[in-house]
């Protein structure tokens, strides 16, 4: 009795327990009728594999992870937060990324004077180690031209400022360490259970950029025109609230 | 005004191996570990099935934030994402009239992005694609399903959570899927190999 083509293919395709893969391999070994059986499966297999090469598989984004620890209680906090920021940093290193470090004080600092990180900073690919007392965890990224902000929940607290900046890459500043994951043109920001405020800065020569919390849409520019249903301040700074957004669910 | 040119971020090296997992290992090393090992795998899925790469990234994206909120390992942790994954694609249609609306209230000045040229070479893809799109579509939505998990690296186990199919049937499955596009596709006129 030959073996199906359901099996051949499990067994061409390395998913036979290995019993049944010894088996087959000694049966195959002498039997010619199934060895045209399993040569006409792998044919067929790699006809239908080049097949489904043609659809577009392109991965647009050659993402890495930003993970940063979540919000414990007390000490083992402080020291998880501060070992996941740590390998959050390298790994960002590692991928070319600019891992800026700020506190809240700074970001006040920004809006009442100068803004030490509109400076162009060369492209450090050294580890950057933070201390576990700093507040505020940044990422930025050079965007091409089309940008995708999402914030993955409403929040409870915090607020979100949107500025138009002379620089070429898109940062966001948060008040309180949060994981972002990122992606070519996407950058997620997992803000569970988060109260954080974010800061974040676009260039203006970005030609489309969108900033979402959860399905809300609450910024977008395209072009030169800026859609959002906040007017700027007289910074040009346009500040959403969290608790301004409806309680839709993402 | 020109842009400036896009700088790629590299990938960290991936693969179905890694550094073994330490006893004390935490959930984020796990989740960091399992991104560098799957999204693109995940992503890749989600850019054959949909044709869509840009939605593609997205999904694959949501659905690794939903696992970060989650903040637990499930079983099976592929097999999870792209159950996650697939509902996410199934919400995403739903929801893209529900967008369309939203940006109807707000003053829209039209698409400023530039198309790039195509070429004799991008035409022909694009033909070849959609002649395989074609071919697919005289399937079922689960064998398209299959064949593109497992073309992407799946495993059988993986495929069956995913499917919500018994692991017993996935070869017998994979295998009628296989004779089914090969011949859907062969019909095609002017169909070529």
């Amino acid at each position: 009795m030959h073996p199906t083509d359901a099996l051949w293919r499990e067994f061409l395709d390395r998913e036979s327990d290995p019993p049944t893969q010894r088996r087959l391999e000694t049966h195959l070994d002498g039997c010619p009728i199934c060895q045209e059986k399993a040569a006409t499966v792998e044919r067929e297999r790699a006809f239908v594999a080049g097949l489904l090469d043609q659809l577009n598989g392109e991965v647009p984004s050659r993402s890495v992870a930003h993970v940063l620890g979540r919000p414990r209680h007390g000490a083992v906090r402080r020291q998880l937060t501060a070992a996941a920021v740590v390998a959050l940093c390298v790994v960002a290193a590692a991928a070319g990324a600019t891992i800026r470090t700020g506190v809240w004080q700074e970001v006040g600092d920004w809006l009442l004077g100068p803004r030490p990180w509109l400076q162009a900073t060369p492209r450090d690919t050294s580890p950057v180690i933070m201390s576990d007392q700093a507040p505020a965890s940044a990422i930025s990224f050079d965007p091409g031209g089309e940008a995708e902000i999402v914030f993955a929940e409403r929040q409870e607290q915090g607020e979100i400022d949107v500025v138009l900046d002379v620089g070429a890459k898109v940062s966001i500043t948060a008040s309180a360490p949060v994981a972002y994951l990122a992606g070519s043109r996407r950058v997620t920001v997992a803000n569970r259970q988060s109260a954080a405020s974010y800061l974040i800065l676009l260039p203006r020569t970005l030609r489309r950029v969108r900033i979402r919390v959860g399905d809300q849409l609450i910024f977008l520019k395209q072009g030169t025109s800026v859609f959002t249903s906040v007017r700027p301040d007289s910074r040009g700074r346009y500040i959403v609230p969290f608790s301004h957004l409806p309680k839709s669910t993402p | 005004m020109p842009l400036p040119n896009e700088t790629m971020i590299e990938p960290s090296p991936t693969g179905r191996t890694g550094p073994p997992l330490a006893v004390n290992d935490t959930f984020d090393d796990l989740f960091a570990r399992l991104f560098r090992e799957r999204f693109s795998m995940l992503s890749r899925y989600l850019s054959r099935t949909t044709g869509d790469p840009a939605l593609a990234d997205d999904l694959a994206q949501e659905s690794f934030v939903r696992l970060h909120a989650r903040a637990s390992m499930p079983n099976d942790p592929a097999a999870w994402l792209v159950s996650v994954a697939h509902n996410l694609l199934r919400d995403e249609r739903r929801t893209t009239g529900r967008r369309r609306r939203l940006l109807a209230r707000w003053h829209w000045l039209g698409d400023q992005t530039q198309r790039s040229p195509t070429s004799d070479a991008r035409v022909l893809a694009e033909e070849r694609e959609t002649a395989v799109r074609r071919a697919l579509t005289t399937l079922s939505i689960r064998d398209q399903r299959l064949l593109i998990l497992r073309h992407e690296g799946f495993s059988y186990r993986e495929i069956a959570e995913a499917l919500d199919i018994a692991l017993s049937s996935v070869g017998t499955l994979l295998a009628r899927a296989t004779a089914a596009l090969s011949k859907a596709y062969r019909e095609l006129p002017h169909a070529s190999d």
